[in-house]
């Protein structure tokens, strides 16, 4: 009996549950009907929205066949000649507005999205409607080869592109007329740009990327082609520095030791190109003459070791007088340096040759095997109070600081196709017990190369310049003494 | 039973009552300036008709010109609002990555500034008897929105903003081959970070699909390992005292197996906002995060990321 209770009540129960359950759904319904009238409208809408010609138009102007470029640029590059130089329109541009508006008529876009360059866009917009391989080139600088439609050449304008043993102005003549090559062969309606950096100064042709007009062609080698012609005045010129960063980018490094090929590197991945070609002898902003070594220095930090460094000797009384002969050993080498780079360069215009450009004055000492005495290194280094690593980047920091300017305008497209180049002068070995340290440039131009994929040259500088005087330290004063005595 | 069932029918019925019932009835007039005070009940696009609540369907065009911008307005916050009619979706990605890994040998650089030179000069020792393995792996990720406007008009003026949360270790000690044995690199510490983006789309249209992607989280993860010694040799080494004595432990670098350390981090997750301009001129925003409950550890999104968090626990003060 109570198992039958049982069961009755259950039955009930479970009419009143669903019973309610009817209600509660029909009150819903009855409550949002206007909400679920237009809903059902609006389903019903949408199907017929879909064959509405205006969004089938809208698939005519894009090339939807075409991937977009940005998903070609973050695969990993290629690194058969064979493949990078095939016909094939691989790299085709959907501009970048199409992939952010996937299904919007494109004329409707009268306001600015902030993401999108103002410039840019005008020229984006328009090369929706031109031919799908129209505007992309084959580039082929140094041996580093890409097609793509937009462009930018970052070449190092710095003097160090000029030392004799990388083969003097003869080096970036070469150099100048490669860009010329380049730039003369691009199509028309590839957009491009060059930028030439000298330490943390950086030079754009044009703000922003430009189509590669005849005109736009001959006023950028115009442009490059009065740098570095003569070695009187070596580097950028005045006024060519035109470039301030477009963002704060939180990196390792700090803003002011961002300089050479990082800083050239960051103006032009600000304008998002496609592919970028990088021309540079060295990494850091600090290349130790002896070693190879370079370097990007913790210009504050390093200021503050050297203080800490000569306190700590200074503590030592006896010091004070061998530090004193230290300093004026090395003001009296100074001159010397100075008069022997003068009189060679007074030999090198008589023979009608360029100046001698030099890394720092010492370095004509070396070529005639003067040394300058070694600075005394601390025994117990803890108490200098700072470390030496202190001040300077690791490879990793640098790493990060490129990774994080990559990506910070880039983001979701992933990484553009990179080239470099690397000049180097004709006598050089990459086989240093430097290089295992993976010290020295080239070292950390092939990581950094391996890591994004791109592709890597050396660039072989002209047989190195002798200097024309075999000098002494005796010479060299006798003629001070001469010229102060004739001044006299 | 009965009370509970009463109680939940009330509810839903005064919820649907509701969403009719947010706002006071406005006056409107139309061209002759004829005048009716209701509420709006629905705006239908195609037909260009109201409803209103007592007055039934209007044509838009019999009102005045502030009153057509006012009931289209109107259309935009509620479409906007409608989780089903304005829908937004997030996705967390892999926008690339960059690993390095190398043996080197391991060394010591000093650099000196001699007066009026430009640059340092330098002294070497290299550690040509050890070997240290150091990998760096650089990964950018970030979160991407869709947008999809399923109303039959234009939503118009979008901001979408987004903070991207993670956090990232750091060393708090160099790298440096000179640091005492005191100092085992066990320094590394948690840095918790974000980064805010915010972004205007002018107009989307009906159908329109609109993708933006949060700011990039470059996460690091950076090891060194310097117990692979590569000999004991007892051979004298002449460049200088500092360098090494042919033993596992060189003098004044501690013990070469400590010097190994490695700093990792991690995405936490995103909190997007979208927001239109409302009728009364503030701000209506929808908010989405993934994963859900990053919502739940700040008072709002404003003050996201900020310090003082809800729960403070373990979290440390996070990096504006």
């Amino acid at each position: 009996m109570e198992v039958q209770k049982k069961k009755k009540r259950i039955a009930n129960s479970s009419a009143a549950i669903l019973s309610i359950a009817a209600h509660v759904i029909l009150f819903l319904i009855a409550g949002g009907v206007v909400a679920l009238k237009y809903y059902q409208k609006e389903g019903a809408g949408f199907q017929v929205e879909t064959q509405k010609p205006k969004l089938e138009r809208r698939k005519l102007q894009m090339p939807v066949k075409a991937q977009p470029f940005m998903e070609q640029m973050s695969k990993p590059k290629s690194r058969s000649t064979s493949r990078i130089t095939a016909n094939a329109p691989q790299l085709v541009n959907i501009p970048e507005q199409g992939e952010y508006v996937k299904m919007a008529p494109m004329p409707t876009f009268k306001g600015g999205y902030t993401n999108f360059v103002q410039m840019d866009r005008t020229l984006e917009f328009n090369s929706k409607y031109r031919d799908v391989s129209f505007g992309v080139s084959s580039v082929n600088f140094f041996g580093t080869r890409g097609k793509a439609e937009k462009v930018v050449v970052i070449v190092d304008a710095s003097k160090s592109m000029l030392y004799d043993d990388r083969g003097g102005v003869d080096s970036y003549l070469k150099v100048q007329q490669d860009l010329k090559d380049v730039i003369g062969n691009m199509r028309s309606a590839t957009l491009f740009n060059v930028v030439l950096f000298d330490d943390d100064e950086v030079a754009l042709f044009n703000p922003h990327m430009v189509p590669a007009t005849p005109t736009a062609k001959t006023n950028v080698l115009d442009w490059v082609s009065s740098i570095n012609t003569n070695l009187d005045y070596v580097g950028l010129p005045e006024g060519y520095a035109n470039y301030t960063p477009k963002r704060a980018y939180e990196i390792p490094m700090a803003n002011n030791d961002i300089t050479g090929w990082l800083k050239g590197f960051q103006a032009a991945i600000e304008q998002k190109p496609e592919i970028v070609f990088l021309l540079t002898s060295e990494w850091g902003n600090v290349t130790s003459m002896n070693y190879g070594i370079s370097y990007f220095l913790k210009q504050d930090k390093f200021k503050e070791y050297q203080k800490k460094r000569i306190d700590f000797f200074l503590q030592d009384e006896d010091f004070k007088e061998e530090w004193d002969g230290y300093l004026a050993e090395y003001d009296e080498l100074r001159t010397v340096a100075i008069k022997m780079l003068e009189l060679e360069n007074q030999a090198r215009y008589a023979a009608e040759m360029q100046p001698k450009v030099v890394r720092d004055w010492d370095e004509i000492l070396y070529d005639n095997k003067i040394e300058l005495p070694d600075a005394p290194l601390a025994g117990d280094q803890e108490s200098v109070g700072m470390m030496p690593v202190e001040t300077r980047y690791t490879f990793d920091e640098v790493l990060q600081s490129f990774f994080v300017i990559v990506m910070d305008n880039y983001r979701q497209l992933g990484f553009p196709s990179l080239n470099f180049v690397l000049l180097q002068g004709s006598g050089s070995s990459s086989t240093s017990a430097e290089t295992a340290a993976m010290m020295t440039s080239d070292a950390k131009f092939k990581n950094l190369n391996n890591m994004v994929g791109g592709r890597f040259r050396y660039l072989k500088g002209e047989a190195k310049i002798n200097n024309l005087l075999d000098q002494t330290i005796e010479d060299v004063i006798d003629a001070i003494q001469m010229a102060s005595g004739e001044e006299l | 039973m009965k009370p509970l069932i009463t109680a939940l029918l009330c509810a839903v019925a005064l919820g649907a009552h509701a969403q009719f019932n947010t706002m006071e009835p406005r006056a409107f007039s139309n061209a002759e300036g004829k005048t009716l005070t209701d509420r709006i009940v629905k705006y239908d696009s195609e037909t260009e008709t109201v409803t209103f609540e007592k007055n039934g369907k209007i044509p838009l065009d019999t009102f005045s010109e502030a009153d057509r911008k006012y009931i289209l307005h109107w259309a935009q916050v509620e479409g906007f609002r409608s989780s089903m009619r304005f829908k937004l979706e997030v996705d967390k990605s892999s926008w690339a990555s960059m690993k390095h890994e190398q043996n080197v040998t391991p060394y010591y650089i000093d650099a000196v500034q001699i007066p009026g030179k430009r640059t340092p000069n330098h002294t070497i020792i290299e550690l040509e008897d050890y070997e240290e393995y150091t990998a760096v792996y650089l990964e950018a990720e970030g979160f991407e929105i869709k947008i999809r406007n399923q109303n039959f008009f234009p939503i118009e003026n979008i901001t979408v903003e987004s903070k991207i949360f993670y956090e990232q270790e750091q060393y708090i000690l160099p790298d440096s081959l000179f640091l005492s044995s005191e100092n085992e690199y066990t320094d590394s510490v948690v840095t918790n970070r974000f980064r805010f983006l915010s972004e205007t789309i002018p107009i989307i249209i009906p159908r329109e699909e609109v993708f933006l992607n949060s700011e990039a989280a470059i996460i690091v993860d950076q090891q060194v390992e310097r117990s692979s010694l590569v000999s004991t040799s007892n051979n004298e080494d002449d460049s200088d005292d500092d360098s090494d004595d042919g033993t596992e432990s060189v003098e004044g670098f501690g013990e070469w197996d400590d010097h190994g350390r490695r700093r990792k981090g991690r995405v936490l997750g995103v909190w997007f906002r979208v927001g239109i301009v409302g009728l009364d001129g503030e701000m209506v925003w929808r908010d989405i995060a993934s994963p859900n409950s990053i919502m739940d550890k700040w008072e709002s999104f404003e003050t996201a990321g900020l310090p003082e968090p809800k729960e403070t626990e373990a979290d440390q003060p996070a990096q504006s």
